[in-house]
Formats: structure tokens, sequence, C-alpha cells
């Protein structure tokens, strides 16, 4: 009987240590990679652990038509791995279904220019997220610039606000079907980064490739 | 040629000559500009000049009247002596536009007769230009005479504008960003379509977000005075569900609740504008259970002024003209300075 033990820093940012035991009548080849060269770790277990496959993305976010476009559009994009996604008004999320929820890769928080509740909203739930999560997988996406007429919250706030939790700002446009399936093709290969299905990238490192080096600042120009 | 040096001398002879052309400071302080996302100020400043009311008859034609906002570039070569030239030439574009039966429509009368005039006393400092009033009238026969009949008005200002872009402008430009009308709107065309061509400049709409009129509510609620009697107007939309909430506020209240806030005798933060806006929102969800900051604020009007966002205006009261004018005039140097992006054009 061997016994085999490795830790594994998961991709949610929760350090776990596996105790594996692998008898010969139940081997299941797990493997073991290591991507060369990142300073993060990234150890990701290939194998028939179905529950490594499927990812998971929360929308959070504001009332409105958008959420609920935005996840129709990204469950219609992608075509390769399951794709959960949640959609909630605000954080934290119930606490009773928290046993079955499937695991969260990525964070978008979704705010209207036009709409200052949803800043607020935002605001506030940004309290309930695990520091853990700001190491690239949490996501802001600003919409209804474009209409200068109704905006109440300048693009600039936002963009400290975002800069403040070092995560990237991506401004969209929800209007259309096309600019819709634009976004969701980014979102999920953000998410797939997120989630550690991109082997040799880290969501960190793409967190800071996404995010401009200009900061909202005015001594930088 | 003693200002070449060597290597230009060089070019020279081959027949290129780079001569030193006049770079001004002030063109590497625009580049600072365009950073995106810019920042509008946190602070403004409450005018204490009071604009000279010494004509107050030739003001008093701008009140009580609903005017439409444009943006306008600054004018090539423009000159006041030249106005009644101007006025000829406005005359006769309009006549032959007219000919062309482009704008021929059911009873609108179009009027054939232009004429310039400058408004003076509509400047903050020695640095602005004057404003510039401009009138179309028709001659409607009468059996006395021949009668005029003002069919269309517009008029441009500048009112305290950005000193430190007035002086980068070379001398040829005059800088009369803001431009008012009032009358039909193919005469406004036509008029634009005149000045866009003889002055090389661009016109365009000039909508008011949000959150400009949210500083505008509170800055009239400021100077709310004694001869004041109109009720404080704010109107919201939800356009999702078509619907406008407007509310109305006694004068007196405004400016209680204002004074409770503002502390600062010469200046207004954005942080006591958030907070008046805030507590209205407030007040409103406490009795009535909706939630305004979720809406937009889409008209503001006041005894002193009422704007609406699409860029409607109406001035009410001479005396506090020089709280309105200029801060539409930064709003519209901050549209020229850090938003070049064209809105829709006036034709």
């Amino acid at each position: 009987m061997q016994i085999c033990w490795t830790s594994a820093h998961l991709p949610n940012g929760d350090g776990a240590v596996f105790l594996m035991d692998l008898r010969p009548e139940d081997r299941r080849g797990v493997g073991l990679e290591v991507s060369p060269g990142w300073p993060l770790p990234c150890c990701s277990l290939q194998g028939a652990l179905d529950q490594f496959k499927a990812m998971g993305s929360a929308l959070v976010g504001a009332d409105g038509p958008h959420l609920d476009q935005l996840a129709a559009a990204i469950l219609k994009e992608n075509k390769s791995f399951e794709v959960n996604i949640h959609l909630a008004k605000r954080l934290p999320l119930p606490a009773e279904n928290e046993h079955s929820r499937p695991r969260i890769d990525l964070i978008v928080f979704l705010m209207d220019l036009r709409n200052q509740h949803s800043v607020e909203t935002v605001k506030a739930s940004l309290a309930y997220v695990d520091v853990n999560y700001f190491l690239g997988k949490v996501c802001f996406l600003a919409v209804g610039g474009r209409a200068v007429k109704h905006q109440s919250i300048e693009m600039y706030t936002l963009k400290q606000l975002a800069d403040s939790y070092s995560s990237p700002l991506i401004p969209a446009e929800l209007e259309s079907a096309e600019r819709r399936s634009a976004i969701a093709q980014r979102l999920i290969q953000i998410l797939k980064v997120a989630a550690g299905l991109v082997p040799g990238v880290s969501a960190l490192a793409l967190s800071s490739l996404i995010t401009p080096s200009f900061k909202t600042e005015t001594q930088r120009c | 040629m003693e200002h070449l040096t060597p290597a230009k001398a060089g070019m020279a002879r081959l027949g290129v000559c780079f001569a030193n052309a006049d770079a001004s400071p002030v063109v590497l302080r625009t580049v600072k500009r365009h950073t995106p996302f810019h920042h509008s100020s946190a602070r403004r400043k409450i005018p204490r000049t009071n604009l000279p009311v010494g004509n107050a008859e030739q003001i008093a034609v701008l009140l009580q009247k609903q005017w439409h906002l444009y943006h306008v570039t600054p004018l090539y070569r423009f000159s006041y002596s030249m106005l009644k030239k101007y006025s000829n030439e406005l005359s006769v574009f309009i006549a032959t536009e007219k000919k062309k039966g482009m704008a021929i429509e059911g009873g609108i009368e179009l009027g054939n007769e232009a004429k310039f005039s400058m408004l003076s006393g509509l400047r903050a400092t020695e640095n602005d230009p004057e404003a510039v009033f401009i009138q179309i009238m028709a001659k409607t026969a009468a059996h006395q005479g021949v009668d005029k009949k003002v069919v269309w008005s517009g008029w441009m200002c500048c009112v305290d504008g950005d000193f430190s872009f007035l002086e980068s402008l070379p001398v040829e430009f005059i800088c009369l960003p803001l431009l008012f009308a009032n009358g039909p709107d193919i005469v406004t065309t036509m008029v634009g379509e005149w000045l866009q061509k003889t002055f090389d400049c661009y016109i365009s709409a000039f909508p008011i977000s949000s959150e400009n009129l949210t500083w505008m509510a509170a800055m009239w609620a400021n100077c709310f005075s004694d001869s004041v009697h109109r009720m404080m107007e704010l109107e919201w939309s939800v356009p999702p569900v078509q619907l406008t909430i407007s509310l109305s506020i006694h004068p007196e209240d405004a400016k209680a609740l204002w004074d409770s806030i503002h502390t600062n005798e010469d200046e207004i933060t954005i942080e006591e504008v958030e907070l008046f806006m805030s507590s209205l929102h407030s007040h409103f969800y406490r009795h009535f259970g909706v939630r305004l900051a979720a809406t937009q604020l889409v008209h503001v009007s006041t005894g002193i002024a009422s704007a609406h966002c699409d860029g409607k205006l109406m001035l009410f009261n001479c005396k506090h003209i020089d709280h309105v004018l200029p801060f539409l005039t930064e709003l519209a140097f901050h549209q020229i300075q850090y938003q070049p992006r064209l809105c829709s054009s006036i034709d």
C-alpha cells in the first residue's frame, strides 16, 4: 500500500493538504503538474475528479436586465467546459446553500454609471469578499458609459475603486447582442485563467497584464 | 540664417530648412490633459462678482425663455467691428436657403433679416470675450406699416472661462463656447451651418449629465433670496418603466437643508452636494419607498433657473445670472478640452 501525500495550492486560494491513498485496486491515474517559471506554484491536478473541470463564477450587481442577459450570453458562448454562473444582487450569499454551492472562481461586479445605487451596493458587497480573491479573481464591469445625459457617477470614481482593490475595470456596453457576446468571451477567458485551466498563466499574472499601468493619480500623465 | 546650427545648415543646403517655430510652453501643458477618465473638480467657487447690470433691459431679453444649449468650438477670425457685415451675410444666407426650398414646412416663418449685436456686461473678467446676440426677424406687413417680429434669437457667451486655455489660444481665435438658441429648429440649423462655414467652428449638442444637474440643484439652492417665490422642482426618470417622478420642495425648506450642510462661505464641495442629494433620496425613500438613487435626475427647476438634461435652460432672475453661466462655461470648456468626442452635431 502506498501513501502519497501532496499539498496542492488550489485556485480558489485555500491551501489544502491532501492525503491521497493510492491502493493498487483503485488507482486512478492521478498526475501532478507543476508549471515552471511562475512564482506562484500553480499545481493542477488532472484526473477523473470532475469537480476540478467545472468552473464557477459569480456575477454581482444591481437589478436590471443586464445581469440576466450577460449570463445568458456567457452560457451560450462557452463550449468546452462546464460553467456555473451564480447571479446575486449583493453579497454575502445566503448561508443555507453553502455546502452545495460549487466553487467560485471569478467574481464579476457589475456597476452602472447611470445608477448610483448599484455602485453603493457593490461597495457594500466588497466587504464580504475573502481577501484571496483579490489576487486576480475579481473583476469590475462598468456599464453605461456611452450616453453623457444620464450619468450620475464618473468613470474616474469607478477607476479609483478598481485601483484601490487592484483589480481590472472593464468598460462595457451591454445593449446589443454583439457587444454582450464580446464581453462574454472576454470574461470566459479570464474565468479560464482564474480557474487554473490555462497552464502557465496564473490569475494574478493575468490581472496585472490587463490592468493598464496608469493609475488614477494626477502626477502620472 | 544665423540661428541655424551646423546640422541645420547642412540640411538647408539640401533644400530642407527646419525653421525654429515658436513652440509655446502651453503646448506641452495640453499633453497632460489627455489622460483617460478625467476627474471634474471636487470643489467649485461660489461666484462673488456680480455681473454689471448696467444694461438690465438687454439682459431682460434673455429671461423667461426656453433656451436650447449648444457647444461651440473657438471661432476663427470673428471680429466685433464687422457685426453689420455678418448681419448682411446671414440674411443673404437665409434668403438663399429659403429659395432652395430646403426648409419649407407649413406654418413656420423663417424670417429674412438677421441682426448681430454685442451684449455687453455678460463677462466676469477682462479675459472673457464679449457676448454676442443674434436675432432673426421677419417683416410682417401690417396696415400701419412694416412690423418686425422676432422669429429666432440666440446668443453666445463666455463667462469666467478657463484662463490658461484662453491664453493658449492663438490670436485669431475667439472662444465663445456656449450658444443659446430659441426658435424653430430649422432656423437654428441654418444659423449653425452659417456659423460653422464662416468661422470654421463646430457646433454640437450639449447634454447635461445627472451629476452636473445635482451640482446645479445645490448651487441654486444656495442662492435663495426673498424675492424668489418659485418652488424647487426636481424630476427623475426611470427608463425601464417609462416613469417620471417629480418632487416639489418649498424654497425655504431647501435653503434650510442646504444651510445645515454647507459650511464654507467661498466654495461648494462635492461631499456637500452628495449629502444634499442623499438626504433628499432618503426622505423620499422613507415616505414613498422608492429608491431615487437608482434613477436618473433629468430636470432641475428653481427660482433662479431651470435646466433639463437634454440641454434646455430657462433663466428667471436677472440678479442671479452669475450663478448659472460660469458653471455652464466651465462644463463647456471641460467638453472642449477633455472630451473632444463629437456629440451629435447640430445638423
